[in-house]
Parts: structure tokens; C-alpha cells; sequence
């Protein structure tokens, strides 16, 4: 799974870049109209039922400055590319009582990097090493597992796993349907697919 | 001690300093995916 | 049509005097009407700055300023941070309002008449002017190509570097 090498879409594949979380950490956030890096991004912050990005928590750019009290929201965010995290200009980084930090404060930095999955059913299928996003649409496809070795065997190579549904999250765990199983695919060519699957049976079967 | 065993502890002791200052801010800024809207029990899905 | 940096390290010479005022070190562009509006003059803290109308021509062999007289300081933020080379236009990064980065900015071709800039070149690509988005501190912000068939470097299925 090397994603380095670039390939030109046909006209009915879905051309879409897909991030992993742990790449866009540390990005700069650049604005368009006056091409200055305003900060650094910290946390990336997802809702992990709808499975779409609420946004990020910044850094101060400079050597060793510490974080920022500001919190860029997703609807202040023009573009998330491979190099940077566009905003349409620098005041969006200003505000600092919105929903979004409160959100971030109650959440007390939850950090899913490293929590077991379980399913309801009982079984442990791994620990989360990241979030997989659909960067033009901020979406959050699925999570990126390093999978349980009774699934796998040792060295096994990663898991993807779709969003939403996750069922709870408790800060060390992750709870998930039983019936996520067989939408787990452990390469990203055929996941965007078995996500759109796995949403296609979820709202098929409830409301 | 003499001078220069002062000097040295002294220089010793500003590396660690800066070292650890690097450590923690390194932590401080570290980011992970943070999980909002915490959730209990759904029931069902 | 001419390319800057061509144009880099060309004498500017005063007309009134024939005298050599220093050498053509960078250029301020004004975003908004995508023209070149200023010259920069020598480098450093002796930096100083002829705007688009004194400038009677930019040759093969040397630009030419109306006076010694029309060199001026920089003016506001912006200006001396152009000056002191913390905004780069030439060797600046290009980044995409999508946020790739599509190399160095290698190169800007403008009529050296009117100032305009036609194009921009970087990693040997030429950018039409009109997607010129922003000259600033950290990159030279272009809008991305929008293209039918994914080749502005988006592929289907693929991460970035793991």
C-alpha cells in the first residue's frame, strides 16, 4: 500500500484523497488570501457517530511554542490537502469561546490513538492507530486499526474499519456493532466501497 | 571545587534544563484524534 | 514578455544620470491586479524600492529608473517584509488553495511594459496568472486546477506518505 505514486482517475472512479489523522496533525494552517501559516494543527477532532470532522485544535507556529487557546472549527476550513490546512484568511483562528472548544474541553483531549475496539458481541478486533479522511469533504471514513493478533497473527498489517456507528467511547475503549465485521477490509483500495456499503445497510435497516 | 568544575556543573546543568524544556513542550504540542461528543449506551443501532 | 529572473541581477540605471543605482534584487507584486507595481533595488538594509511608473523600461541589459530620485524605502509591513526577504516571491513555496504544494516558484513571466504578470512557472508547469491567490510569508498561494479527470494529484484509494 504505497499511496505515493499518483494516478489519473477515470471519469467513473470516485478521485478522492484520503488522509490518515496522524498526517494532518502538524500540518500548517495556511490562509488563502494572504498565503501566512497561522498555526500549527494539534488534535484533529472528529464526531465519531456521524463520522465527519468538527476540526482542530492549533498550535502556535515557532520553535517550541506551546498550544494555542483558539480551536479552528470545520465550516472556518477552505480545503485540507496532503501539505496544508487551508482558511480563507487568518481571523478565523480567533475565536475562542466557540462550541467547538467547549466540546474539545468536555472531552477532556480523548484521545481514541491507542484504545481497544471491541464489538458488542464481545470480540476485541484492535487498537485504533489513526482515522482515515476523506480530505475534500472532511469526512471521516473509517477508523485505521492495528488488528488484534487472534484476527491477524502477529505483524499483521493494518485494519480499516467504517464509521459512524461508533456506539460509545469511553476513553480507553471504543464500542462498536458486531455487524461492522464484515465491512472490515484490510487494504484502502476496496474500503471507500465497504463504507458506502456498510452506510447503505445502516440506513436501510433503521431510522 | 575549583573555577572550572563550577563552570562545567553550571553548563551541565543549563542542557538539562534546556533539554527538558524541549521534552515538555514536544508533549505540549503533540496531537492525537480526539473523539467529541461523548457518548453512553444507544440502544441498538 | 519577459521572465524575472531573467531579470534578476540586471543593472538599474538612472536615466536622468546614466548612473548604475544598484541591481534589480526582486519585484513587489500587487496580487489584486496581478501586476508587478515596484522594483526592488539592492538588497539588505541598503534595499530601496522604484515603483512600476518610474520605471521607464526593463531591457535585456539593464532597467531603467526615471531618477535616482524615485527609489524609495518600503513602505508598511508588507513592504519591508519583502524587502528583508521574509516574502519570497522567486524560490517561494507555491501551495494550492487545497493545500498541496506543487514545488518552488521557479519563475514569473510579465510584460515588461505594463507589468502585468502572465504566468507563473513552477516544476516546469506554467500557472496562468488569474490563479494567482496570494504573495505572503509562508507560500505563494495559487488556486488548484480544476480538472475533469483527477490530475490535480487527488487518486482514488491512496493515503499520503505512511
Amino acid at each position: 500500500m504505497s499511496g505515493e505514486v499518483e494516478r489519473p482517475g477515470t471519469p467513473h472512479e470516485e478521485d478522492r484523497l484520503l488522509l490518515r489523522a496522524t498526517e494532518v496533525a502538524g500540518l500548517p494552517v495556511v490562509s488563502i488570501n494572504e498565503g501566512e501559516a497561522v498555526a500549527d494543527v494539534k488534535d484533529v477532532v472528529y464526531n465519531p457517530d456521524q463520522g465527519h470532522l468538527l476540526g482542530f485544535t492549533l498550535n502556535k507556529r515557532g520553535f517550541l511554542r506551546g498550544p494555542m487557546k483558539a480551536v479552528l472549527p470545520m465550516d472556518s476550513v477552505a480545503a485540507i490537502g496532503r501539505d496544508a490546512v487551508m482558511v480563507t484568511d487568518s481571523s478565523v483562528c480567533d475565536d475562542k469561546g466557540s462550541p467547538l472548544a467547549d466540546e474539545v474541553r468536555t472531552s477532556a483531549g480523548r484521545n481514541v490513538v491507542g484504545n481497544e475496539v471491541l464489538t458488542d458481541t464481545g470480540r476485541r478486533l484492535g487498537t485504533v492507530t489513526d482515522i482515515v479522511v476523506a480530505a475534500d469533504r472532511g469526512e471521516v471514513l473509517g477508523y485505521e486499526l492495528q488488528g488484534d493478533s487472534k484476527l491477524q497473527g502477529q505483524g499483521g498489517r493494518p485494519l480499516f474499519l467504517p464509521i459512524p456507528v461508533t456506539l460509545a467511547v469511553s476513553g480507553t475503549a471504543l464500542m462498536v456493532p458486531a455487524t461492522v465485521e464484515p465491512f472490515i477490509r484490510d487494504d484502502l483500495s476496496g474500503f471507500g466501497a465497504a463504507v458506502e456499503e456498510f452506510r447503505a445497510q445502516l440506513s436501510g435497516s433503521s431510522s | 571545587m575549583d573555577a572550572l568544575t563550577l563552570v562545567l556543573l553550571i553548563l551541565a546543568a543549563v542542557v538539562v534544563a534546556f533539554v527538558a524544556f524541549v521534552v515538555v513542550q514536544r508533549k505540549r504540542r503533540s496531537g492525537g484524534v480526539i473523539a467529541a461528543k461523548p457518548r453512553r449506551n444507544r440502544g441498538g443501532s | 514578455m519577459m521572465r524575472l529572473r531573467e531579470a534578476m541581477g540586471l543593472s538599474v540605471v538612472a536615466r536622468d544620470t546614466a548612473e548604475t543605482l544598484g541591481q534589480l534584487h526582486g519585484a513587489v507584486v500587487d496580487v489584486a491586479t496581478r501586476h508587478i507595481v515596484a522594483l526592488q533595488v539592492g538588497k539588505g538594509h541598503k534595499a530601496r524600492l522604484a515603483d512600476w511608473s518610474s520605471v521607464t523600461g526593463v531591457g535585456p541589459d539593464a532597467a531603467v529608473v526615471d531618477s535616482g530620485a524615485s527609489l524609495r524605502a518600503g513602505r508598511g509591513d508588507r513592504e519591508e517584509r519583502m524587502v528583508k526577504g521574509d516574502i519570497a516571491l522567486l524560490g517561494g513555496r507555491v501551495l494550492t488553495d487545497r493545500g498541496d504544494v506543487l514545488g518552488a516558484l521557479d519563475d514569473v513571466e510579465f510584460d515588461e511594459e505594463s507589468g502585468e504578470i502572465q504566468a507563473l512557472v513552477c516544476a516546469g508547469v506554467s500557472i496562468g496568472a488569474a490563479r494567482l491567490r496570494a504573495v505572503g510569508g509562508y507560500a505563494v498561494v495559487v488556486a488548484a486546477e480544476q480538472s475533469v479527470s483527477g490530475g490535480d494529484g487527488s487518486a482514488s484509494g491512496e493515503l499520503g506518505p505512511a
